[in-house]
């Protein structure tokens, strides 16, 4: 067993970083909003309001007593997953989320999907027929990479597929006004009208995806083509390469081989990648008409709402804390030089 | 002793005369030269443009013409004058954010990358400030924006301060890495042997060495600054209206171009995209190719809140 | 010239912690003096790099004792006039690689350096001392004014040995100095050394894994395993007749080579 233990631990210690690292973040964040201005009492009872009244909001809304004990009841709260409820609307934190979360990651995921489709087909092209004309104007798209916002390719897109060629249904929401909403099952728009087989949702959906998806996976496929052209590149002048060539390997499997050893640095980029995708989303979903994370963090942060930003913050750092986890550990699976505390790592 | 004025002189041209310095690069202006009539005419725009960026100047969203070259918006401003006015504001923040974020990425980077191996106190707090950083990189940063420059209201100095701290950890994260590879050098080692102290060998060797990451990045960074200007502006925390910038004004031209109304939101964005370009040729000119040979293909950093940094400083 | 001398007393060094540590060096007592031409032999690993470096001061020992001309190497690391005295009199010339020079300094900026700092030359003649010194290593002083990509491995080892030259040292710590470089340019190198050894009474200390060129430079052999000395005396005793099952390993490895080519030739 202990010999078990001290072969695993690469995994086991990292998997066990992830509760402590939200647990840290939690009370940096709890400390950070103590030391901003604004009193969110105050703001609740709006202009005219007695002592004693403020004291019963004050204490209604756990704002009573030192920042300390605040901290102290605030730790006991998320270790029991209660995020507390908002002080502007007086839902649960945890709720709200619930409903909101899902169509945010949703569009995110589908978004990164999209987004490494693009790259891998695009990066082929530019490394392995860089004579082409396709391949130099990939090269050139993947170094003017972060010059396009993805709102404003967005409001473009809007303009010329929906505007003038009316071939875009409008930014209105996820589906079309005149089909009748479905029903709840796991929260993911899309997914749920899949499992109903509600066919003319998912279709209205889709349509309505199309734009968003294409804006953000051509805004943020740049910088993955650049990483992913330059660690191709790297894969190929290494000497493995020239083993599998000289030892008559076909193209096919000494291009996959090539792939294999660039995927490191990729996986890592793409897991980066999907925390910016959380934040392109946030403004992408206010374009469209979306409902999601970012106008209830947008409403949140303007009225000082402690419990609704404490949540959202958490939620968010915590999903892409996970993912970073996920890639970690798939990186030190497929390259055991990555473990920490192996020999070659560096 | 003679008069203090010749000696220090002769000092000067005998240290010229025996100086031992490479050549400095050439600087290509050609290259700098879009991103210096961008800067002019941020300076000089305002005077000669027709109309004020912020009072009202003719009829609600009317078509580019002789009167308006850029067409009015929907509130009857000058797009023209605006698309001008607001390159002083973009400049002056994202400018002003990539040099600050760029000094903190380097302290930090510097400090963290050369004690984080250290015993004691100094190697625990440059590991715990690694830490802090990545798991401020754990939240988006358009919501960390959001949340920073929402609270200390929106000003051009807060909104520079608060994506100086969203951006630095980009810094920090690429010279720390750097410092980490300049640690092993054999030129420090002779260095040392040269009879430098710690400090002069981080400001000799160590510093000229590892910052060149961070200044070959600074390009994005001016790119990312000035479209997290916009993008906040987009979501309701930048600059308020009717303060033009660039950000804002495409974000309330949206209606206007879904309705074929294009040109409040086109000339911003097209003003956008040349900046980023000229500026990003800028720093090509200016910080491009400096990076020591060989040395280019420093491996893709890995992601955040990864321990494989004990591992390499163990391996030392 | 004055005498320069090392004393080693039961020398050790570990890395990291005590648990989990790792001992690169333990036990050594020896002496080097500035008559001496020392050679340190052994694998990568052996820990000969790491009394390199402890010679240097560039690393402190954990345990025992190191002192340089009856002072300890740690007192003399914490007073800066004696660190400058020390670095005048020891000087460290380590393996070529692209690394050595300061990729963003030219040669002679570096070679010039030590010669102000520590022997307080002025710019003016640190100048005109890096020419003298460069033609000593049969270098043209007008190369001196690359950057150090702008030269060959050689070369670059050669303006690397004029930079631990220009400061006249009375100990050279030579670490792996040749083994990086090609057959031709090592002879160059070693006899150079020898010569400089010979007719400036400067000791050299010769750390290397190549029997070869470390019996040709140094009079003196210590055979360095798992970090401790299995086998020190003369170069001629021990190369003839080997007391340490290690050093009869290493040797019979340098002679199957020339015998199996032998046997192939005939």
């Amino acid at each position: 067993m202990p010999e078990f233990l001290s072969r695993q631990r690469w995994w086991i210690t990292r998997v066990l970083l992830l509760p402590l690292h939200l647990f840290v973040f939690a009370i940096i964040t709890f400390l950070l909003l103590r030391l901003v201005p604004g009193d969110p009492v105050a703001s609740v009872l709006g202009p005219n309001y007695t002592q004693a009244a403020y004291l019963t909001m004050q204490r209604a809304l756990g704002l009573d007593g030192s920042v300390w004990s605040q901290l102290g009841r605030y730790i006991v709260e998320i270790l029991h997953l209660d995020f507390g409820s908002s002080i502007q609307t007086g839902r649960a934190v945890m709720s709200e989320m619930g409903t909101r979360l899902p169509g945010t990651l949703e569009l995110a995921v589908q978004g990164l999907f999209f987004t490494v489709l693009l790259s891998l087909v695009l990066s082929y092209v530019a490394v392995f027929h860089p004579k082409t004309v396709l391949a130099r104007i990939v090269l050139v798209y993947s170094r003017a990479a972060g010059a396009l916002p993805e709102f404003v390719l967005a409001v473009w897109a809007l303009f010329v597929f929906f505007t003038v060629l009316h071939v875009a249904p409008a930014p209105l929401g996820r589906l079309s006004t005149d089909l009748p909403t479905q029903t709840v099952i796991t929260g993911f728009p899309f997914l749920d009208t899949l499992i109903q087989g509600y066919t003319a949702g998912a279709i209205s959906m889709a349509a309505h995806l199309v734009l968003p998806i294409a804006v953000m996976a051509i805004a943020s496929s740049a910088v993955v083509i650049k990483v992913l052209v330059s660690s191709l590149q790297g894969a190929i002048q290494d000497p493995a390469t020239a083993f599998r060539i000289t030892t008559g390997s076909g193209r096919r499997a000494t291009v996959l081989s090539v792939y294999r050893r660039a995927a490191p640095a990729v996986v890592t980029l793409v897991g980066q990648m999907f925390g910016y995708l959380v934040g392109g989303t946030i403004v992408l979903e206010s374009l469209f008409g979306f409902a999601g994370l970012g106008s209830y963090a947008v409403k949140a942060v303007l009225s000082t709402d402690y419990p609704a930003i404490q949540g959202f913050l958490l939620v968010v750092a915590g999903i892409t804390l996970i993912v970073y986890m996920i890639v970690d550990l798939a990186v030190m699976t497929v390259d055991p030089r990555r473990r920490p505390g192996s020999v070659g790592s560096n | 002793m003679t008069t203090a004025t010749l000696p220090l002189t002769a000092a000067r041209a005998e240290r010229r005369k025996y100086s031992a310095k490479l050549p400095r690069r050439r600087i290509d202006f050609l290259l700098l030269l879009p991103s210096l009539l961008i800067v002019l005419l941020a300076i000089v725009g305002p005077f000669l443009t027709p109309y004020s960026a912020t009072t009202i100047s003719g009829a609600v969203s009317s078509a580019p013409s002789m009167a308006h070259l850029f067409g009015t918006d929907s509130v009857g401003l000058d797009v023209f004058s605006r698309v001008i006015g607001a390159a002083r504001y973009n400049l002056v923040i994202a400018v002003a954010t990539t040099l600050l974020c760029t000094v903190i990425g380097v302290v930090f980077g510097l400090g963290i990358g050369w004690f984080e191996s250290a015993r004691g106190a100094a190697g625990l707090v440059a590991r715990g400030t690694t830490r802090l950083f990545d798991l401020l990189q754990a939240v988006p940063a358009i919501l960390l924006g959001l949340v920073i420059v929402s609270f200390f209201g929106a000003s051009v100095i807060s909104l520079t301060v608060g994506m100086a701290i969203i951006l630095a950890p980009i810094q920090m994260r690429l010279v720390r890495i750097e410092v980490l590879r300049v640690r092993k050098e054999a030129y420090l080692d002779a260095a040392r042997m040269a009879g430098q102290n710690e400090l002069k060998l981080l400001a000799r060797h160590v510093l000229p060495n590892s910052i060149w990451v961070a200044l070959e990045n600074m390009s994005f960074l001016f790119a990312t600054s000035i479209l997290l200007t916009a993008a906040l502006g987009f979501v309701g925390v930048g600059l308020r209206p009717p303060t033009p910038e660039w950000g804002s004004m495409i974000s309330s031209a949206t209606n206007d171009a879904l309705t074929g109304r294009w040109w409040s939101a086109a000339f911003p964005s097209i003003a956008m995209m040349i900046t980023v370009w000229a500026f990003s040729n800028a720093s090509h000119a200016l910080f491009g190719r400096i990076a020591p040979k060989k040395l280019a293909a420093a491996a893709a950093s890995s992601s955040p809140v990864v321990p494989s940094s004990e591992a390499a400083a163990e391996a030392r | 010239m004055n005498a320069a001398e090392f004393v080693l007393e039961d020398v050790a060094k570990r890395f990291g912690s005590e648990r989990r540590g790792h001992v690169a060096v333990k036990g050594l007592t020896d002496r080097f003096s500035n008559t001496q031409s020392v050679g340190i032999i052994g694998e990568s690993g052996s820990g000969k790099s790491t009394l390199g470096r402890m010679l240097c001061a560039l690393e402190t020992a954990t345990s025992g004792s190191i002192r340089f001309n009856g002072e300890e190497i740690a007192d003399i690391r914490a007073s800066k006039p004696k660190l400058i005295q020390f670095r005048r009199d020891v000087q460290l010339i380590g393996q070529d690689t692209t690394s050595s020079f300061d990729p963003r300094h030219s040669l002679r900026e570096s070679i010039m350096y030590p010669a102000m700092s520590l022997t307080g030359l002025s710019r003016k003649e640190a100048y005109e001392k890096t020419d003298q010194v460069v033609e000593l290593l049969g270098l043209s002083p007008k190369m001196a004014d690359r950057p150090s990509e702008g030269v060959s491995g050689g070369q670059r080892q050669r303006f690397a040995i004029a930079r631990a030259l220009i400061v006249e040292p009375r100990i050279l710590v030579c670490d792996e100095v040749v083994s990086a470089l090609d057959v031709s340019v090592q002879g160059g190198i070693l006899n150079f050394l020898k010569t400089y050894h010979r007719d400036r009474e400067a000791g050299i200390i010769f750390i290397s894994h190549g029997l070869p060129a470390t019996s040709f430079i140094s009079s003196e052999l210590r055979v360095m395993f798992q970090g401790e000395f299995v086998e020190a005396g003369s170069t001629r005793r021990v190369v003839t007749e080997p007391e340490a099952d290690y050093t009869k390993k290493l040797l019979a490895g340098y002679r199957a080579v020339p015998e199996t080519l032998e046997a192939e030739v005939a």
